[in-house]
């Protein structure tokens, strides 16, 4: 079962800042539904292969040539700041 | 004029012989629209410049007495998760609320190259998840049969839009059963097609091995001519399927000698009585017809719900870091990325999208992931394997859409694994990858009831036929 200490894990993993009472509300939603999980355990399921993808399609690739297929301006655009047509981030390496 | 009743075929037979022009047509449903936003909120965003220029085109092409397609002219609604280029597309989330999609997706290129005129953008349960269209960050969209219920979801809005003539068809998504559900609680046509037919490029990811663009519409005519306009092999989504793609061809043949199967685990105790018996007696129905049904067994279906909320928010923990603040979308004022990045999603998102992100990364963490996520993968090859079995012996499945008819506004929205339970006759389909269609077939207590239908992968053609057949033999 989820402890305190496994959903900050989880939400540090997420990338998720839960307040407090957050997180005691999620532990036991999170909980009820991991309980609802345990009828799979009944199958046995040693020789069953498992199921990546449902059509079973491979390598569907299409010629690697180069195509201006999108509206750079568009795309530029939706960004929260851009400089220079770069898109700008907070520093990612630390000093 | 009065937009009540039309459908595919009658506008297109209007704006042929000159009933109406494709202007009035489009004013017409935009100020219906209007009219019945602020009652049922079907609507994010309403396209008043951009659908009333389209219409202008197709009454251009008319009076040029040029050949229409068959989608000329007639509006329809989009899910507010599928890209229409320059348009605000908000997934009904707060962390795209001021989002301009940058692109079209292909299902909206062929749209627009039949001529369709897309109203606006619908509200829907935040980014896909939810079964009743009330966690949109925009408000609840309500049940036009009763608005004090849920409409279900999480395509909500389009489907509401249909059944409230605010549109002729629309276009959904189906993860789990968000076209099929909401078509149930609302008495509209709803058809998730086969995993692969229809090109997801544009569509934004939930979870990527489940998701199916989907189509609603009032009647299988209708509903067919849609799906052959968006489906189709699509170079930008390298799981679409090059299949034929013609349903119109069969869809008056009868179905004399079909044979249809009952699994009894979607029978089940608990569900209400009054739909299980409607769902029996439109079985009857089809019998009079000359169907043939008989039992099957889809023993490992009663895993399905499990494995689904294991293998869904495994994808949707990946498709979602993409939501970071640094490309599109909300984004906080931090002093550091990695506060940015914390504030952003935290304040970005509601809670059914952060439960169900930490609920997949709980199923892929180190520890963890063989004895939920693989475990999971293993039970869908089951899964799979009992359709297969019974798509030997018969023809299609057919089981209630929903355990109930449409629950009240609040009554399950506290508690989320009751509200996954609303979903535990749909997520199969899904989950084989199969097409599924919701048929409605009555009321109980004046609430609209559905009727699934499953059938073999790329066998649509066969849903609509048995639609088709079932609704010519109502009216």
């Amino acid at each position: 079962m989820l402890d305190k200490k496994t959903i900050e894990h989880l939400a540090k993993l997420s990338n998720l800042d839960l307040a407090e009472k957050q997180q005691k509300k999620f532990t036991e939603q999170l909980n009820s539904i991991l309980v609802y999980f345990r009828q799979i355990q009944e199958l046995d399921l040693k020789k069953v292969k498992t199921t990546d993808h449902i059509t079973g399609l491979q390598n569907n690739v299409r010629a690697d040539e180069v195509r201006q297929l999108a509206d750079q301006d568009a795309i530029l655009n939706a960004a929260p700041e851009i400089e220079k047509k770069q898109i700008k981030v907070k520093p990612v390496l630390k000093k | 004029m009065n937009v009540k009743n039309l459908t595919i075929e009658l506008i297109a037979d209007g704006l042929r012989n000159k009933e109406f022009s494709c202007q009035e047509l489009t004013e017409s449903y935009l100020r219906w629209i209007e009219q019945r936003n602020k009652d049922i909120n079907a609507f994010i965003t309403v396209n008043n410049e951009q659908a009333l220029s389209q219409a202008k085109k197709i009454d251009k092409l008319i009076s040029s007495g040029k050949k229409l397609k068959p989608l000329a002219g007639v509006p329809c609604a989009v899910k507010d998760n599928i890209l229409i280029k320059d348009v605000k597309c908000t997934a009904g989330s707060k962390i795209l609320s001021d989002y301009t999609a940058s692109y079209n997706a292909t299902v909206i290129n062929r749209l627009q190259d039949s001529g369709a005129i897309f109203l606006g953008k619908t509200n829907m349960d935040e980014f896909a998840m939810g079964s009743s269209g009330e966690s949109s960050y925009f408000g609840p969209t309500k049940n036009p049969h009763d608005e004090d219920r849920v409409p279900g979801g999480s395509s909500s809005g389009s489907i509401v839009a249909i059944a409230d003539d605010q549109c002729a068809f629309a276009l959904g998504s189906d993860t789990g059963g968000s076209i099929r559900q909401p078509a149930s609680f609302c008495g509209v046509l709803g058809l998730k097609p086969t995993y692969g037919r229809v090109s997801r490029h544009g569509l934004m990811a939930m979870a990527s091995s489940f998701d199916q663009i989907s189509v609603g519409a009032k009647t299988a005519k209708d509903c067919a001519l849609v799906l052959e306009t968006i489906s189709g092999k699509d170079e930008f989504d390298s799981t679409s399927a090059n299949e034929d793609n013609n349903f119109t061809k069969n869809i008056e043949d009868n179905i004399k000698g079909l044979k249809i199967g009952l699994p009894k685990e979607f029978f089940v105790k608990g569900m209400d009585e009054k739909v299980q018996t409607s769902v029996l007696q439109a079985i009857n129905l089809l019998r009079d017809m000359g169907a043939q049904v008989e039992p099957v067994s889809l023993p490992h279906t009663k895993y399905a719900l499990s494995i689904y909320y294991i293998l869904m928010p495994a994808e949707v923990s990946s498709n979602f870091a993409r939501y970071d603040g640094v490309k599109y979308g909300f984004s906080a004022s931090a002093n550091t990325l990695q506060e940015m990045y914390l504030k952003t999603r935290s304040l970005g998102f509601g809670d059914e999208v952060k439960r169900r992100i930490m609920l997949g990364t709980f199923v892929l963490s180190a520890g963890y992931q063989d004895q939920y996520y693989k475990q999971a993968q293993k039970v869908r090859t089951l899964i799979k394997q009992d359709f297969d079995k019974a798509f030997e012996k018969v023809d299609c499945i057919v089981t209630p859409t929903t355990p109930s008819t449409a629950f009240k506004l609040g009554e399950k929205f506290s508690d989320p694994l009751t509200m996954y339970l609303a979903d535990i006759f749909t997520v199969s389909a899904n989950v084989a990858g199969l097409p599924a269609i919701s048929i409605p077939v009555g009321k109980v207590n004046n609430l609209p009831v559905g009727m699934q239908l499953m059938a073999k992968h790329f066998d649509e053609s066969l849903l609509l036929q048995v639609a088709h057949n079932f609704e010519q033999a109502q009216d």
